[in-house]
This record gives structure tokens, sequence and C-alpha cells, in this order.
């Protein structure tokens, strides 16, 4: 691989090339070869044996070849920033001063070399033995560690930055211009009073950043020989022809899951599971490895088994064979070839994902659910507060309560299922005449902050008081009847799961009907109106102006198709920012509006935060 | 022995302790880390690219930024943060006191 500085462009014409007709193989062995002749000296320089005299000497062995690499280096990274110029960065020399030094002394890279090799050292490989040539670690005079130190590109002198400043005491004494941050390997000017950029300077960084890779998997895995970086552009013949003869490789994460009979419903919210990007964090960080946990059964490690299996390439639908087997054992009610509802799957999986995260196998069973460190709870998990209040004596308690969804009732049944199936009611009818198309998001979420009046609640203040009183006994039905309540959102999760409530049952004796108003929902949602913190603010009269953002996007929309009994799932997902409609085995292109118009079918809506908030720093 | 002197050499040894055993660098990183996580950094980096934009890059220097952003960045460390340092500090402290003490007398 070229190092950083290439442009993503060639960097992928290097993995191109790797894929390319035998001839162009020919020529990549001439070039390994080539290099692999260097090697042997190399290698002796890259032992970190601490012998003193020896690694000297081999030390400015090594920079001497390196210089010689490191000219084609420059070479080619100029030409290669040439192409990708930028207007900005242009200018390849840091100041007029560092000009100066240049011309005078020709050998200007060669300390920055030796530093820049130790503090790859000191700060990346990080070897565990004593070593001599590290204990300059620390400021020449003071004797002071880390604390922002900087080598003279001069001589051999290291200074502190901070307090008294040995760094810049030197410099009045020598007047030694330029100086580096031993970690950073910036190039600071005193004379300019800044630190400046150099192009010279940085492919030496860059190179001994690759260096210091190579190294540290030679450390960490002897047994496994890493190819050596060898720098190399493709010329204008060249690459035409990797061009004309490679294929872009395909996009990743996109897959179809088999349907195992009617297991449509797992196979929609699972899709959602795998576009999650907070879930997909988690486990494509390997922070839940299936090799690793071993325990039979865990859910986790089957996620994991499909992430795994999203991302291999393959283009075949997945069976989710081994997801089905341990859902089943886990869960009776969803086991079974029946048609399930995609909302108890996904608070069953929350549920067994919880059980079996490495988070939670410490925790005590009783333990707190909101402070719950796993990531199905830190991804969905959010809380409610319900705030009754008597308007009598401005009494007032608030109630947490934890959720993972938000339940969203619609009003209105559609008729024609309604007259078809339905039994009862003349009363919702009319009512949904009385209502039509009012069954947005926003409409939602407003009815269910709603103030809420509790008439047969009593305030408990207002009684003690009425007893001892005594006398009104009007003001005591009043104060009764005053109170009310209001559901807000206290804590709003990343991603936040709205249930449409489609499968209505009006009482015990009625079956279940489906619902299929219409209900909207926009691409992006502002939540700051719902949260308590919003609403609090609304009711003195403020501005949501000075909230933090409560900003969500669409993530996905799981759709219902089909009547109460029967009926599949299909699921729209976003990935890399472009829609996709999965319909079991199937994977389609989507567009938003598309998206958007799945009005009447929409089941399940995730949205995702624009931001994440920061931990809040806990102490205990 | 006077009791400022004593003083002294204990406190040039607690110095010198506190960077042999590297208790310093394990403090500052964790200082970093709640730093990070509490958007601390986020924010006076914020303030630092801010003021970059409207000085124009070629106007200020480092000392300049320094001095901008030095005061307000120590005021914006979250009052919990400094709670935790000053207890991972003293808790320290309380270890190695006593033994020094008895070393030096």
């Amino acid at each position: 691989m070229t190092s950083k500085g290439n442009s993503k462009n060639s960097q992928r014409k290097v993995k191109q090339k790797k894929q390319n007709t035998d001839k162009k193989m020919v020529t990549v062995d001439n070039h390994v070869k080539m290099t692999s002749n260097i090697e042997p000296g190399l290698l002796k320089q890259n032992d970190i044996s601490p012998v003193k005299g020896k690694q000297n000497k081999s030390l400015k062995k090594g920079i001497k070849r390196k210089a010689e690499d490191s000219h084609a280096i420059n070479e080619t990274f100029q030409v290669s920033n040439a192409a990708v110029s930028h207007p900005k960065m242009s200018q390849k020399v840091g100041c007029r001063h560092l000009e100066k030094y240049k011309g005078d002394r020709p050998d200007y890279l060669d300390n920055f070399k030796t530093i820049a090799e130790l503090s790859m050292r000191w700060y990346k490989i990080g070897i565990p033995r004593e070593n001599k040539m590290l204990m300059h670690q620390k400021c020449s005079e003071c004797s002071l560690k880390g604390d922002r130190l900087h080598a003279c590109l001069d001589c051999v002198f290291i200074g502190c930055w901070r307090g008294e400043s040995h760094a810049r005491k030197h410099y009045k004494n020598t007047h030694h211009t330029f100086a580096t941050d031993v970690q950073r390997l910036e190039i600071f000017c005193f004379r300019c009073g800044d630190y400046i950029y150099d192009i010279d300077y940085d492919n030496v960084k860059k190179h001994e950043e690759v260096r210091a890779e190579e190294k540290e998997s030679d450390i960490k895995e002897p047994a496994r020989k890493r190819a050596r970086y060898v720098p190399w552009r493709p010329t204008e013949e060249e690459s035409e022809r990797i061009k004309r003869n490679s294929t872009p490789f395909p996009c990743s994460g996109l897959r179809g899951l088999l349907n195992m009979g009617a297991t449509c419903f797992m196979n929609a919210v699972l899709q959602t599971f795998m576009h999650n990007p907070i879930i997909k964090n988690y486990f494509m960080t390997d922070k839940h490895n299936k090799n690793i946990c071993g325990t039979s059964g865990c859910m986790c490690c089957e996620v994991d088994n499909l992430f795994q299996e999203f991302h291999s390439g393959e283009k075949k639908p997945y069976p989710p064979c081994s997801f089905l087997q341990s859902m089943w054992l886990s869960s009776k009610e969803l086991a079974g070839y029946s048609e399930q509802d995609a909302h108890e799957f996904y608070l069953a999986a929350i549920n067994k994902m919880h059980g079996d995260s490495h988070e939670t196998k410490h925790q005590e069973l009783n333990a707190n659910i909101q402070n719950c460190e796993c990531i199905m709870h830190k991804t969905f998990g959010g809380c409610f507060q319900s705030r009754i209040k008597c308007s009598q004596c401005d009494m007032s308690s608030d109630r947490e309560e934890h959720m993972v969804e938000w339940q969203l009732h619609l009003r209105g049944l559609v008729t024609n299922q309604k007259k078809k199936n339905g039994t009862k009611g003349s009363q919702e009818s009319n009512s949904s005449e009385m209502d039509v198309d009012k069954n947005s998001l926003e409409d939602c979420l407003d009815r269910y902050c709603e103030k809420e009046q509790l008439p047969g609640f009593k305030c408990e203040d207002c009684e003690i008081r009425l007893l001892n009183e005594d006398d009104s006994s009007e003001k005591a039905k009043d104060s009764v009847n005053s109170c009310s309540r209001t559901t807000t959102c206290k804590k709003l999760p990343p991603v936040l799961t709205f249930v449409v409530e489609r499968f209505h049952r009006a009482s015990t004796k009625t079956n279940t009907i489906k619902n299929e108003a219409e209900f909207e929902f926009p691409e992006e949602i502002d939540m700051a109106k719902w949260t308590s913190r919003g609403h609090d603010v609304l009711e003195k009269g403020g501005t949501l102006d000075d909230l933090p953002n409560y900003k969500y996007n669409l993530l996905s929309v799981v759709n219902h198709e089909g009547k109460i009994n029967t009926g599949h799932y299909t699921v729209y997902c976003k990935s890399r920012d472009r829609w996709f409609l999965f319909d079991d085995h199937a994977v389609k292109c989507a567009s938003v509006e598309e998206v958007l118009q799945s009005k009447r079918k929409a089941y399940l809506c995730f949205y995702v935060a624009d931001t994440l908030e920061y931990d809040q720093p806990n102490i205990n | 022995m006077s009791e400022s002197e004593n003083e002294q050499k204990l406190a040039s040894e607690l110095k010198s302790r506190i960077l042999e055993t590297q208790e310093r660098n394990k403090l500052k990183r964790l200082l970093t880390k709640r730093l990070r996580d509490c958007g601390w950094k986020d924010k006076i980096k914020k303030r630092c690219v801010d003021k970059i934009r409207t000085e124009g890059v070629e106007n200020i220097k480092l000392d300049q930024l320094e001095e901008y952003v030095l005061k307000h960045g120590r005021e914006a460390v979250p009052d919990d943060v400094k709670v935790e340092m000053l207890q991972q500090i003293s808790s320290y402290l309380d270890k190695h006191v006593s033994q020094l003490e008895k070393n030096i007398k």
C-alpha cells in the first residue's frame, strides 16, 4: 500500500493492480525483488537489539539507505500531490526561514529522520526493554518527561515546552531556529513563532510511520512476514491498463436473507439491525467475537456471524438457519413456522441480546435497566417521564419509565377493512370520519404528549388538606378532578423506534383488526418539542433554539402488507446514504420518495440521531 | 533539620517519584480520556478553529491562540472531572507521603 498521503484513487489502483493480468504480476514481482535485495540490511537495523555501539552504526547505515529510498518517495509524493493539488496546500515549503535553511544545509533531513525513527519507537511501537537510545525522551535541562517535548533540528537537544520552556531558551542561546515536536513530528519555527508545514519533512514522517507499522507487526507476529513497503506509482500506460482490466469492488454489507418459511418478520427486523450504524459499529469493531464468546445459542454471536456473512463479499442470499434455531430455543412464542409479529420479534431480540451480551454478565439481575451497558439498550433504550400535576395545589410528581420503542396510536380506522371485518362500534367510524388524514408522525407525537385529564385520580396533598379543613365539599370535588398527566421523553435513545399500532383490538370479545390508515412520516424530524426539556421550555414561553440538537434522520422502515392473519414484511433501509428495499432474498435500489410513500404499510420506523451526545462523566 | 527544609525535600522527592513511576503519565492519560469523553476537547478545538477562521491563518501565531483559549479552557473543564482528578491525586499522595516521611527522618 502506498502511504496515506496518496489520494484514495491511487490506493484503489494499487489494490486493483494486484488483481490484474499475469503480465502485470511479473513486473510487480520484479519490483519486490529489487527492493528485497536491500532487505537484509534493513532487517538488521529493524532489530531492536539494545547493543550500544552497533546500534548507532547500523542506525547511520539505515539512514543512508533510507535516504536513497526516500528520494524516490519524495518524488512520488510530489507527483501525487501535484495531481491532487489543493489551492491552499500548494505552498510546499513551510516558511522563508526554512527555505534558506534548506539551501544552506543539504543534509537537512538527516536529524529529523533520526528523531522521527526514535519517536516512532517510543510512542508507536512501545518497546518494553530499556534502551539507551530512548533515554533521551525527556527534557535535557529539567528531565521532565513527556510534556510536549521539542527536539532541536541542529543539535542533540530536547527541551520541554510549558513552564520554563527550555526549548525556547535553547533557541535564545543558540539561535537554532527549528525544533520538532517529538511526539507529533510537527516542525516549529521559532522565528515565525508558529508550526509550519513542509512537504519534505512530511514525507519523511509518513515514511517512518509506515516503517513503524512494519516493525510493529514484526514484533507482534514474528511468524507472519509482512510484505515490505515499496513505493509505487503507475505510469500512464499502466494506469490505462488498470482501468481497462479491472472491475470495481462490489459494495459489501448488502445481502438478502432467505425466507425459511414465514420468517419474513425476522428478516425484516434483522435487516434493520444490520444497517443500524451503532449496532454495526459495535460488531464490526469486534466487541463481541463469536470465536471468543463461544456460548452456544448466544444471540450476540449469531448477529456477529450475520455481520461476517454480510460483509464477506458473497452475493447469494444468506439462510439465517442458526439464528432462527437459537431464536426458537430461546423464546417459545416465536418458535414454529407460523407467521409472527415483527414488533414482538424486535422486543424478543432486544431481551435476548441483552441477556447474552458481555456487558451484562457481571450485572446483577435486577440492575437498573436504564444504565444498562449492553449494546441493544445503549442503542434503543430511552426514558419517558410522566408528570402528574394538580392544578389546585401545584403538586407535581414525576415518574420515569424505561422505553425501547415509542408506540403511536393511529386515529381513525380505515373504513374498508373495518366494514368488512369489524363487527363493532359505529362510534369509531364516526370519529374516523371526523379526523381524516390526521395521522402524521408529528400529530401522533403531539397526541402522545398531550395533557391528559385524570378524572378519578386523587391528589394526595389536596386530600390531606381537605381532611383538615373539612368544610368546603365543593372544592373537594374540584380538586379530585383537577389532576392531569403529561408524558414526555426524558432521554432520547440514539436510535428511536416508532411502532405504529396497526393491529388494534377494540375489546376482548372482538377480533384484532388491522388499521390501514395513512401514516405520514418525514425523512428527518426535530424531536425537541416532545422532550421533557423542550416541553418545559415551551410551557414557560421560551423558544427551542437554545436546546441541543435533537434532530433525527430516518434509518429504516418495516412495512407490513396484507391482512392481519397473513401478510408479508418488507423493509427499506438506508445504507451508505442510499435507500434499498429488502424483500427477503431480493435487494433492490429504492428512492426516498418511494420510502416515504409507504404510508399505509409502515409498521416500524427507525430514526437515528443526527449527532450523538457525549458521555457525561460519572464519579464513583 | 527545620520544618521548611523538610518540606522542600519531601516535595522534590515526591516530584521525582511521580515522574519515575509513570504516575504522572497515568493521570494525564485519564484526564485526556475524560476530557475527550465529555466533549471538552471538541469544544476547545472548535473555538480554536473559529478563531483561526476569523483572523486568517497567516495572521495568528501559536502564542496568541494559546492565550486566547487558555483561560476559557480552564474554566470549561467540568467540575466533576476536576473533582475526580483531585481525588486521584490525593489518594496517591496519601499512599506515598507517609512512607516518604519515614525515609527522610
